[in-house]
């Protein structure tokens, strides 16, 4: 009798291991939420045996879960930068998408009407500098700071009153109206619809976000996380991501992970 | 005499299991902030000041504020005194990050109440507050509920004025539990952190306390995030025996 329970307890602890060849766990930046889980649903539809798990957050935060050993098979990061510090498949690197900054203002808001009036005293809201929609904000004020001069960054600097944890929190606080502005990415303007306008960014000063995708070497389901990374550049992918604003990843990589 | 309950080593090897389960993960944090010996960067510096300075602020206004409250709680049999009784419990059972929007809601810049305090440090003792009052309320109801009357109807008799009964009698005697109450809002202040995020935002120097310090160390710096949880463990610490230590005081004489 006792011996029958074992088993049975052996076995309940094994099956989710059987589960889990069938399983992806795809861990995705936060400005992908809407367009990753579409990939996702098509990817599942071609290939109805497996089941894609998605994890959102700011891609620093991602990055931190697989460092403490979180259970990962593809990470789709919003930059170069964080990868660095992750041991991954280096030769599974791919970009799969590009991506660029947007200036958001509440949608009843007239304070700000122009890149320009970043510097006259409004409270702006950007990303933390370890995110990397922070880090492009910071490349962006740069590129600013060489034309505009450094009295005007150092005056858009004074203007944030938070830097935020993720694209999205950047974006709702705008959405309340906490902030005269905010800087997120342009694919994340269409997702607080009415709540946000954007400004355009005068292009010289805007940053290009690279997206690349890898794929963990210990993870079990080896080719069928070869064969999600294979499908983000097969057509329907793409189209999704174009719906959603994202550029196509043709730009060569210039932001190959530097040594600072 | 307890000896009809049973023997004292049986139920502690019954309540061994989760005794060891709290200890173990404070061990592990103080065995790897002292094998660090990380020191601290002028970033988490200024995130263990403005700690202080906002949940003393936040005890203080509970303290104060509260007081009353809990007084007319206690001691008043009036109409809407259960209702009352009942609200004060509500921000334990709200969760932080729940709190945090119901307070951008409140008093966002487009809130019902509209302010221009979100993103300050003012939002920080705000959203410290609302969490953490509960804590002195609680106390402090049960404080006045229980004290001494005896006193008090004689010194009325004597013809002692009701303010100077309350400041005199009442409060001297409901002391202990009063600071204890107030130092354990003042624990749970010092700790605040979904409210704090959302309502008050993250800038360093500003609005970024500890909690919030240690959140975002943890994904850049885990060294430092490290040092600063075994600093809040030790004040943490020390605070929960300060509170014995008074509470036992008041019960002696």
């Amino acid at each position: 009798m006792r011996r029958k329970w074992l088993l049975l307890l052996l076995l309940g602890g094994m099956s989710p291991s059987v589960i889990h060849a069938q399983t992806l766990n795809i861990f995705a930046a936060a400005s992908l939420k809407e367009s990753a889980s579409e990939i996702a649903r098509q990817f599942e539809r071609r290939h109805p045996n497996i089941t894609v798990n998605l994890n959102f957050g700011g891609t620093q935060q991602l990055v931190a879960q697989i460092r403490e050993g979180a259970p990962v098979d593809i990470l789709m990061s919003a930059g170069f930068e964080p990868l660095k510090s992750l041991h991954y498949d280096k030769s599974s690197l791919l970009l799969f998408a590009t991506n660029k900054l947007a200036l958001v203002v509440p949608s009843g808001s007239k304070r700000v009407q122009s890149f320009q009036d970043l510097a006259t005293g409004i409270r702006l809201i950007v990303a933390a500098p370890r995110v990397p929609v922070g880090r492009y904000t910071d490349e962006m004020l740069l590129k600013a700071q060489r034309e505009l001069g450094s009295a005007w960054v150092g005056k858009v600097n004074q203007g944030i009153v938070s830097r935020e944890q993720d694209v999205r929190a950047v974006l709702a606080k705008v959405s309340l109206g906490e902030a005269d502005a905010g800087v997120v990415y342009v694919t994340d303007v269409s997702t607080a619809k009415g709540k946000v306008r954007s400004i355009p960014i005068p292009s010289k000063y805007n940053v290009q976000a690279q997206y690349p995708a890898v794929r963990f070497n210990d993870s079990a389901n080896a080719s069928f996380t070869r064969g999600f990374l294979k499908f983000l550049l097969e057509a329907d992918a793409q189209k999704t991501l174009k719906s959603h604003g994202f550029g196509p990843p043709n730009t060569p990589i210039d932001h190959k992970p530097k040594t600072r | 005499m307890n000896r009809i309950v049973g023997r004292w080593g049986w139920w502690l090897l019954a309540g061994m299991p989760i005794l060891v389960f709290l200890l173990i993960p404070v061990f592990a944090l103080i065995v790897k902030a002292v094998d660090n010996r990380v020191a601290i960067t002028p970033e988490f510096g200024q995130a263990i000041r403005l700690s202080f300075e906002t949940s003393l602020i936040s005890m203080i206004l509970i303290v104060a504020l509260g007081t009353p409250l809990a007084f007319v709680v206690a001691r008043f049999r009036f109409p809407v005194r259960r209702v009352i009784n009942a609200l004060i419990d509500l921000p334990i059972v709200f969760p932080p990050a729940a709190a945090g929007i119901a307070l951008l809601l409140a008093f966002g810049r487009h809130g019902l109440v509209p302010t221009s305090f979100g993103a300050t440090s003012i939002a920080v003792v705000m959203a410290q507050s609302f969490v953490a009052s509960p804590f002195y309320l609680r106390a402090a109801i049960h404080a006045f509920t229980r004290s001494d009357y005896d006193t008090e109807e004689s010194a009325a008799l004597d013809g002692a004025r009701p303010l100077t009964i309350v400041t005199r009698i009442v409060l001297p005697q409901c002391g202990a539990q009063l600071i204890g109450g107030g130092v354990t809002s003042w624990a749970r202040a010092l700790g605040e952190f979904g409210a704090t995020i959302l309502f008050a935002g993250n800038l360093v120097g500003k609005t970024q306390t500890m909690p919030l310090a240690i959140y975002i160390g943890w994904e850049t710096d885990l060294d430092q995030a490290i040092a600063l949880s075994a600093i809040m463990l030790v004040i943490a610490f020390f605070a929960i025996v300060a509170v014995r230590l008074m509470a036992e005081d008041g019960r002696s004489p």
